[in-house]
């Protein structure tokens, strides 16, 4: 119940809701559907809502537990449970005003930015259950202010896919990152392992400017925690330079059912999506759905025929997903989807055309390995069949080009060309 | 009456003499030994007023002390239970030595209840000793005369029991056991047990293998379960030079005092192969006990230790092996004995990619969590991984290639190969004190790895793009020695540079 007793304001109520979410799944959904819209449930005064959410949450605690929790313990489970249940009911009891002076008391770089508030992206109106309050963290309040008034400028692109990718995988994300924002695009993406990690890493590294975030990391967790750890030196170049997203409060752990909630805001955000490789079953595939769902363009970057990281983009290339080879398939898909914004860069930028990898070099073993390479990755038994040459040539000709930089060895012993 | 024996206790590898004196005197009955025996020694006057009285001696009730000098020297296990009967038996006259003048005989042996003579851990590096220090001749258990008859010039005496035993002795010194042929007992066992011919596919990892061996390199295969692994470090013994008498002599030491010799069979005559389990404790992989015993590294003296599973061991143990790799021996200190085993031995070790096992498997996913993927590969510390110069691949061979794979190569063809290789790197190591160039120091490298000038060219542009570490440097010019070497050439040309590379190690972060 509030303690202020008056009438809540309307961004307080936005927050104090929005924060309240981050403990219950589809709590924003059952308001609305219980309300009918999310004008609506902000109309209400704070006690018809507690009302309903209380309820919901005996109900919801009482219940099963969602399925699933893999790899954590029973009780560490509970634990989280615990705590979960424990912040939802402190902020639940502290009423809007007092939650929303609380989350937005931070250091200058985090922000709050609330559903009423004009900062808050356009895109995400159009969700069913939009997160109502987003927090932000930049580097500093006039740098998040800037760069979310950019967000809504400029067209941005997710960039997603699986968290252990092959290594051509891991090179398109990279190139894909680079080009796309060396282009005047923003990419997105949810600082994960993998195709994630390496699209957003070659993002900041890329050619930008102005007030455009070099690029915009979405999390399954609160934006002040970096997960998974292991990122933690990239979470902090993206506040740096870029936008750390989440509709998640302060400080909330990863779980497992906040990443689809997560993958529904990245898809709403951004103009369209590039899935990179992924699973049949993949948080990839779950994103490309939703922004099939929304409307946005799916762009599909093809894998080998029947590799299983190639089964997540393959279905969507079946069902009409525009293939992606390289940015400037994906520049030319949203601007022939929908008009681009003032920084699209219409037409391909020069690095685009030359993304071919060098397919003559050397001599004799060398040129021989390099050609076979073209066929896809290989063993050196494979290559030593393949080109007729005893298996210590074959390996001394495809370290050759190692050191050249035109091939690349990856798990399993397999030597692939390299993008560039 | 006072009478003595010649015996000799084993510490580690060596023997020290210890002189048994027995003395039998008229006072209250009493049977004592002193001369810091072990628990096995003190229970040694059981068995020996057993075997006397059941060899249809007499066992007076005198005061009877048995006294093994030198008495700082712990003596242990039941080895001197022999000398210490004939001892008793000169000391009560009831047995006359007949070596006055021959040069005494020594003694070794345990017994049973009957009188019956059992084998000795540890007979050869007794026997040596024995000779080293003059002794002429030694009487012992008849299953163990044939490890004796391998030291040359010692004068071995079987016996079945103690009455044999006391025939002997009185004989001084009756019928001997012919000396052992090393060279014909070398020759009898065929030394390739399982054929590199059997292995289908896997062109890379044979030609890895052959360089590891050819260099005497510790290598690690890494690949999914059933690629083949296990099969092939079982084949590297096989493709290993033959052992010579000096080596299969310091293998059957070191095997016969861990007790490991089969029956009827004096002699190590193949090199050893061993695969311990990976909840091996770090004592059982280097050795280790109160009294030190040979561990893993040891019994692998000259011939291969293979770990599979390598990152599943302890941390202990895996540490532990640091100092053997780089000194080829360990040296076990307890409060008692310090002791110094032998451990020149190839590493061959194996892993998963991943711990599932799938991890760049092409058909199957692997289902291990990023964070474990990390966990795994960091249980290798740094500096084990710089003892290991180089790293297979071993891929799962689908059974369409397999058919593909054609007549391999055998084993005998590949050692050939081997042999030459191993030739002119003795040749050329001569008197730097390593025999192979996987141990070439620093200064070697520079001395013996002459490289042309493509070579060079190729090392400076890999030590740029692949962000080589001098040391991981040092390793592929050794292997590449190794590889020129197998192919006769004696400066290191741009192909055995170049094939060098792709065996070298890559931390996954590399681009």
């Amino acid at each position: 119940m509030s303690a202020d007793g008056g009438v809540a304001s309307a961004d307080a109520l936005c927050v104090w809701l929005g924060t309240l979410a981050s403990w219950r799944q589809g709590f924003v959904m059952r308001l609305v559907e219980r309300f009918g819209s999310v004008g609506e449930v902000l109309g209400r005064p704070p006690e018809d809502i507690v009302r309903h959410a209380t309820r919901r949450a005996r109900r919801v605690a009482g219940g099963p537990r969602t399925p699933g929790a893999k790899g954590a313990s029973p009780e560490a489970v509970a634990g989280e449970d615990a705590s979960d249940a424990r912040r939802f009911a402190e902020t639940l009891a502290a009423g809007p005003e007092a939650c929303a002076r609380a989350v937005r008391r931070r250091p200058s770089g985090d922000s709050v930015i609330a559903w009423c508030d004009p900062l808050y992206p356009a895109q995400l109106r159009k969700l069913p259950d939009p997160p109502l309050c987003l927090f932000v963290r930049g580097p500093s309040g006039e740098a998040v202010e800037a760069r979310m008034t950019a967000l809504a400028l400029v067209p941005s692109i997710a960039v997603v896919g699986t968290r252990a990718p092959s290594p051509y995988g891991e090179d398109m994300a990279r190139m894909l990152g680079r080009d796309l924002t060396a282009a005047g695009l923003i990419v997105v993406s949810g600082l994960a392992f993998g195709i994630d990690a390496a699209a957003q890493a070659a993002a900041l590294e890329a050619p930008g400017g102005g007030d455009r975030p070099a690029t915009v990391a979405v999390l399954g967790c609160g934006a002040d925690v970096a997960y998974p750890r292991h990122n933690a030196r990239l979470h902090a170049a993206v506040v740096a330079k870029g936008l750390v997203v989440s509709e998640f409060a302060w400080g909330v752990r990863a779980h497992r059912w906040r990443f689809p909630a997560r993958n529904r805001v990245m898809a709403a955000l951004a103009r369209g999506v590039v899935l990179v490789e992924g699973a049949e079953r993949s948080g990839a595939r779950i994103t490309a759905g939703f922004a099939v769902d929304l409307g946005r363009e799916v762009f599909c970057v093809p894998g080998e025929a029947g590799h299983r990281l190639s089964a997540a983009p393959h279905l969507f290339l079946r069902d009409g997903a525009k293939l992606c080879e390289s940015a400037a398939d994906v520049i030319r898909g949203i601007a022939a989807g929908a008009p681009a914004g003032p920084d699209a860069g219409r037409g391909s930028s020069p690095s685009l055309a030359e993304d071919a990898v060098i397919l003559d070099h050397g001599e004799g073993a060398v040129r021989d390995v390099l050609r076979a390479l073209q066929a896809g990755g290989m063993t050196v038994d494979e290559l030593s069949r393949r080109c007729g040459i005893p298996a210590a040539k074959a390996a001394a000709a495809a370290s050759e080009l190692e050191v050249e930089g035109l091939a690349r060895r990856a798990d399993g012993g397999r030597y692939r060309l390299r993008r560039r | 009456m006072l009478a003595h024996i010649a015996s000799e206790a084993l510490s580690g590898l060596q023997g020290h003499p210890v002189e048994v004196e027995a003395d039998v005197v008229a006072a209250a009955p009493a049977f004592s030994i002193v001369g810091l025996p072990d628990a096995a020694v003190q229970e040694s006057r059981e068995r020996v007023r057993a075997a006397i009285v059941n060899s249809d001696y007499s066992f007076p009730s005198r005061r009877i002390t048995v006294n093994l000098a030198p008495a700082d020297l712990r003596k242990e296990g039941p080895s001197f239970d022999l000398p210490i009967a004939l001892a008793f038996l000169l000391a009560t006259g009831q047995v006359r030595n007949g070596c006055d003048g021959r040069g005494p005989l020594a003694a070794l042996g345990e017994l049973g209840l009957d009188g019956a003579l059992r084998p000795v851990a540890g007979t050869l590096a007794l026997a040596q000793s024995l000779r080293a220090r003059g002794v002429r001749g030694v009487v012992l258990p008849v299953s163990s005369a044939p490890e004796a008859t391998l030291v040359p010039g010692l004068e071995v005496y079987p016996a079945r029991s103690l009455k044999e035993a006391v025939a002997q002795l009185e004989a001084g010194g009756g019928i001997t056991a012919p000396p052992a042929d090393l060279r014909a007992l070398l020759a009898a066992t065929p030394d390739v047990s399982a054929d590199l011919a059997d292995v289908a596919g896997q062109q890379e990892a044979r030609r890895g293998v052959e360089v590891a061996v050819a260099g005497s390199h510790n290598v690690l295969m890494t690949g999914p379960p059933g690629a083949g692994k296990t099969m092939l470090a079982r084949r590297i013994p096989g493709i290993m030079p033959p052992l010579t008498p000096d080596e299969a002599i310091e293998i059957t030491r070191i095997h016969s005092v861990a007790g490991l010799l089969p029956d009827g069979q004096p002699l190590v005559s193949r090199r050893p192969f061993r695969a311990p389990h990976h909840t091996i404790s770090s004592p059982g992989l280097v050795g280790g006990g109160g009294s030190p015993r040979p561990g893993e590294v040891s019994l692998a003296h000259l011939g291969v230790l293979f770990l599979d599973e390598f990152p599943e061991y302890r941390l202990s143990a895996l540490e532990a092996l640091r100092q053997p790799l780089e000194d080829g021996e360990i040296t076990i200190s307890r409060r008692l004995a310090s002791v110094t085993f032998p451990a020149r031995l190839m590493l061959v070790a194996a892993m998963n990619p991943c711990p599932c096992g799938y991890l760049g498997d092409r058909e199957r996913q692997c289902a291990c969590p990023a964070h474990r993927l990390r966990q795994y590969a960091a249980r290798l510390s740094g500096p084990l991984l710089d003892r290991i110069d180089l790293r297979l691949d071993v891929p799962r061979v689908a059974p369409k290639d397999r058919r593909f794979a054609g007549g391999a190569e055998s084993s005998a063809a590949v050692r050939q190969r081997v042999i030459a290789a191993r030739e002119r790197q003795v040749a050329r190591l001569a008197g730097s004190g390593v025999y192979a160039n996987a141990h070439m120091s620093p200064r070697d490298v520079r001395r013996f790895c002459p490289l042309d000038r493509d070579a060079v060219a190729l090392l400076d542009r890999a030590y740029e793009r692949l962000r080589l570490s001098a040391r991981a440097c040092e390793r592929v010019i050794k292997v590449a020695r190794t590889i020129a070497d197998l192919a006769g050439a004696e400066t290191i040309a741009l192909e055995h540079l170049s094939e060098s590379l792709t065996y070298r190690a890559r931390d996954r972060g590399e681009r």
